[in-house]
């Protein structure tokens, strides 16, 4: 290129001017653009490191009281009022993130793969519109419909597997438990990783896949060999992206969850887990301003467990990608 | 998205059609050759034809005019008919715009009033009229005037609102607020200075007593109750239906269930007190608070009273124990109770529905009393005042959990209000008095019972409420304190005396 510029005449265009100009301009917008995104996020840490500080480096024994009246004693030091707030969060967004994945999967290989394209354009309307929905609608639906009309489900599966721990009974009922909370919540996520899944696969090289089918693969072999490998590390990102919508779910956990305080993997039963998220929302409006500040406080733990999270991710699709 | 590019293709291609359609209907002939055209003159053709009646070419271009067109939505206006189909393209555009901007300045004016909603007399009158009060229900008319705000308990809010309506019914140039934001905040409220008094399901505590100094101007806050409400214990199980059928249960077995010993509902203990019934295996499912909550702290206050051996946590406004399902806010627990069978919960009872409740035993030698209005007001005159805190004109009550009044019920919930003897303000210091005297009177207390389904206060805590009210200072006399009249109405004149 340098060749051409150097036999060509030096005389610069008015065009050129503006070109080079416009593309100054840009890369400056294209940056602050950055910039502006990482400021915000420093922001958000910032404001909540700066709030929560009375309640993580004040006076010990205010906190505690303070913490004591928000769990009716049921909690004693910040750690010990968020470790199960952590636990719960963790556990409702694992069952919901387990509930979706394959499931999503599923839909977004039958749309890129299996489906007629008229059906598959309805089916990726529909998915869209999933997203679309508010979290208090679908606490509502969660709380009044989901909740009575599940119970037989799972005391069948009490029944038959009851003797693992997870699925141990009696099962509450009605059934505002963990396991609900899941089911609501990878209705939510499903969108996410399907719609983002779906276009990925819609990219994978169609060469590898005739080639695969050439050399006598059936279409799921097929799918095995050329798509999902292609599309693994895009899959893993869909799903943090889910997970994160997951982790602070508010509105549906608070409507339908019987809140606990305990270290239960007890997906049957209510009263033993809450999330950060929706004890947030449900203690806000009672808490005074040390109050305030211990709840800020969870809301900076669950900011920086997101983050861990995140950071798992790429470290993932990075090795899968590599 | 998707569809409309289908919608829009499907346009193109049918152009033909369309065109041909709108030849069988409109008074223009229209160029068969250009779509450009085609679109133009259905366009046409649509302003042309609202001016006329609704045409069949309407229903069925719609959705491609508006898409294909782009432009903003045809205003319904009465354009000139006899604009010519060639003028129509370059025309059609601007006048659009035109008639929009005068839309939009036409609506402005609208909007603007949205923010200004202070009713006027007649609107407070009606309104009154309205909700059912008739002229025994308002408060008496002062000259004062302002706006002045309440802020607490979330269960005065069905209370607070009938009184708002009732007083400024004939006070029409106050204007009374109550934001139900729970008792803590509204208490926090109230000692910061930004609301006139503040609605509370509990007493002050001794810090708040003494913050309270510097928000009013003399001396410190005092607590007097409002508000009586009857806590029922709902039920749902199969065979106990409707407001005749109640499960009986004394303290102890009360306690038990709710403390996690009693686990079925065919339990022994529950079988002997209800041979009427012949209860089924299901588990018992205990719904609770899972918030904050002045109903959780008189109900299990109620059982620390009266089954203390059973009972051996602290009172607190949360749930002690982690016995069944915890719900948030009493619509929760309702909601919760009304999902499964063989739930239990307590829950105010103005808001529990249809929902079968429990009567207590109280005394093996009376029956089971079951929750009603008239029992709590009976419990509450068979109640004390605490003695220990009744200096600076508090009066607290202690409820007698372990009353044997006959046909008193002992779960009640009291809510306070909280105030001050004297504002730095004039003007509140008179609105306060003449509001607590509005509240606590008789025909306050009738019409909340009425509206809200409270117990009203019994006589002699209302004359004990009077005299801390009658502290505060009253407003100078205005020439007529007389009710005013409401618009004459059947309301009216059907209106029984209270």
């Amino acid at each position: 290129m340098s060749e051409a510029t150097t036999a060509a005449p030096t005389m610069t265009t008015s065009s050129e001017h503006s070109g080079k100009a416009a593309d100054t301009i840009f890369r400056i917008i294209a940056k602050l653009c950055g910039l502006l995104i990482l400021a915000t996020l420093a922001a958000v840490f910032i404001f909540l490191g700066l709030r929560a500080w009375p309640a993580l480096g004040g006076n010990k024994q205010e906190i505690a009281d303070v913490i004591a009246n928000l769990t009716g004693g049921g909690a004693q030091t910040f750690w010990g009022y968020v470790g199960p707030l952590l636990f719960g969060t963790v556990l409702v967004s694992a069952i919901s993130l387990l509930f979706a994945f394959f499931v999503s999967i599923g839909i977004a290989l039958f749309i890129s793969h299996y489906a007629p394209k008229r059906l598959a354009a309805i089916l990726s309307y529909i998915i869209d519109l999933l997203a679309a929905i508010p979290s208090v609608v679908y606490g509502l639906w969660g709380g009044l419909v989901l909740v009575p009309a599940i119970v037989p489900v799972w005391k069948q599966i009490s029944a038959v597997f009851g003797w693992i721990p997870i699925f141990a009974g009696p099962v509450a009922d009605p059934s505002r438990t963990v396991a609900t909370v899941g089911i609501v919540l990878a209705v939510m996520i499903m969108p996410i990783i399907t719609s983002l899944s779906r276009d990925i696969f819609l990219q994978a090289p169609k060469l590898q896949q005739e080639a695969a089918l050439a050399l006598g693969a059936t279409k799921w072999e097929m799918i095995r060999l050329a798509v999902l490998p292609f599309g693994m590390s895009g899959v893993i990102s869909a799903s943090m992206l889910a997970l994160g919508r997951a982790l602070g779910e508010t509105m549906a956990v608070l409507m339908i969850l019987s809140p606990g305080l305990s270290y239960s993997i007890k997906l049957f039963q209510a009263s033993q887990n809450q999330t950060i998220a929706a004890n947030i929302a449900a203690q806000y409006p009672e808490a005074n301003d040390l109050g305030v500040a211990v709840l800020i406080a969870t809301g900076l733990v669950l900011f920086v467990i997101t983050f861990a999270v995140n950071a798992i991710a790429r470290s993932i699709t990075r090795k899968v990608g590599a | 998205m998707r569809v409309f590019r289908l919608l829009n293709l499907k346009h193109n291609q049918h152009a033909g059609f369309f065109m041909q359609m709108m030849n069988k209907h409109s008074k223009y002939s229209v160029p068969a050759n250009t779509v450009a055209n085609t679109l133009n003159a259905v366009h046409t053709a649509n302003i042309v034809n609202t001016a006329d009646t609704a045409s069949p070419v309407n229903t069925a271009n719609p959705a491609n005019t508006a898409k294909v067109t782009s432009a903003t939505n045809t205003p319904k206006v009465v354009n000139t008919p006899s604009k010519t189909v060639s003028n129509a393209s370059s025309n059609v555009p601007r006048v659009k715009r035109f008639i929009a901007a005068l839309c939009i300045i036409g609506v402005l004016p609208a909007l603007s009033a949205c923010g200004d909603n202070f009713p006027t007399a007649q609107d407070l009158r009606s309104q009154a009229q309205g909700a059912g009060l008739t002229q025994q229900d308002l408060a008496p008319h002062t000259d004062l005037s302002g706006e002045f705000s309440g802020a607490g308990a979330s269960s005065q809010q069905a209370v607070m609102e009938s009184w708002i309506a009732g007083f400024q019914a004939s006070n029409t140039d106050i204007a009374i607020g109550y934001d139900p934001s729970g008792s803590g905040a509204g208490v926090n409220t109230f000692l910061m200075g930004a609301s006139a008094w503040a609605g509370s399901d509990a007493v002050l505590s001794d810090e708040q007593l003494a913050q309270s100094s510097s928000v009013c101007a003399v001396g410190q806050a005092f607590d007097v109750p409002v508000m009586i409400s009857p806590i029922a214990v709902i039920v749902n199980l199969p065979g106990v239906v409707g407001q005749d059928q109640h499960i009986v249960m004394d303290a102890n077995t009360l306690a038990n269930v709710f403390n996690g010993t009693i686990t079925r509902w065919n339990d022994r203990r529950l079988q002997a007190l209800n041979p009427q019934f012949n209860l089924p295996d299901l588990p018992v499912t205990v719904v609770h608070r899972s918030d904050k909550s002045g109903t959780t702290l008189n109900f299990v206050s109620y059982l620390k009273d009266a089954a203390a051996g059973q009972w051996q946590y602290d009172l607190s406004e949360n749930w002690p124990n982690n016995v069944g399902q915890g719900a948030k806010g009493t619509s929760g627990v309702v909601a919760t109770v009304q999902q499964a069978a063989g739930t239990i919960g307590y829950a105010d009872y103005s808001q529990i529905g249809k929902l079968a409740t429990v009567a207590l035993s109280v005394n093996s030698s009376q029956p089971p009393v079951a929750v009603s209005v008239e029992g709590a007001t009976k419990a509450l005159e068979d109640s004390h005042i605490d003695q220990k805190r009744s200096q600076n004109n508090r009066v607290i009550v202690q409820v007698n959990h372990t009353t044997d009044k006959p046909g008193a019920y002992p779960i009640v919930l009291v809510s306070y209000a909280i105030a001050c003897t004297q504002y730095s303000n004039a003007s509140t210091t008179q609105f306060m008095r003449v509001w607590l005297d509005y509240i606590t009177s008789e025909r306050g207390q009738a019409l909340a019972s009425r509206n809200a389904g409270t117990a009203p206060l019994p006589h002699n805590l209302r004359e004990r409420v009077a005299q801390s009210v009658q502290a505060i200072e009253a407003p100078a006399a205005p020439a007529s304190s007389a009710v005013p009249d409401l618009p004459d109405s059947p309301n009216n004149q059907s209106a029984s005396k209270l």
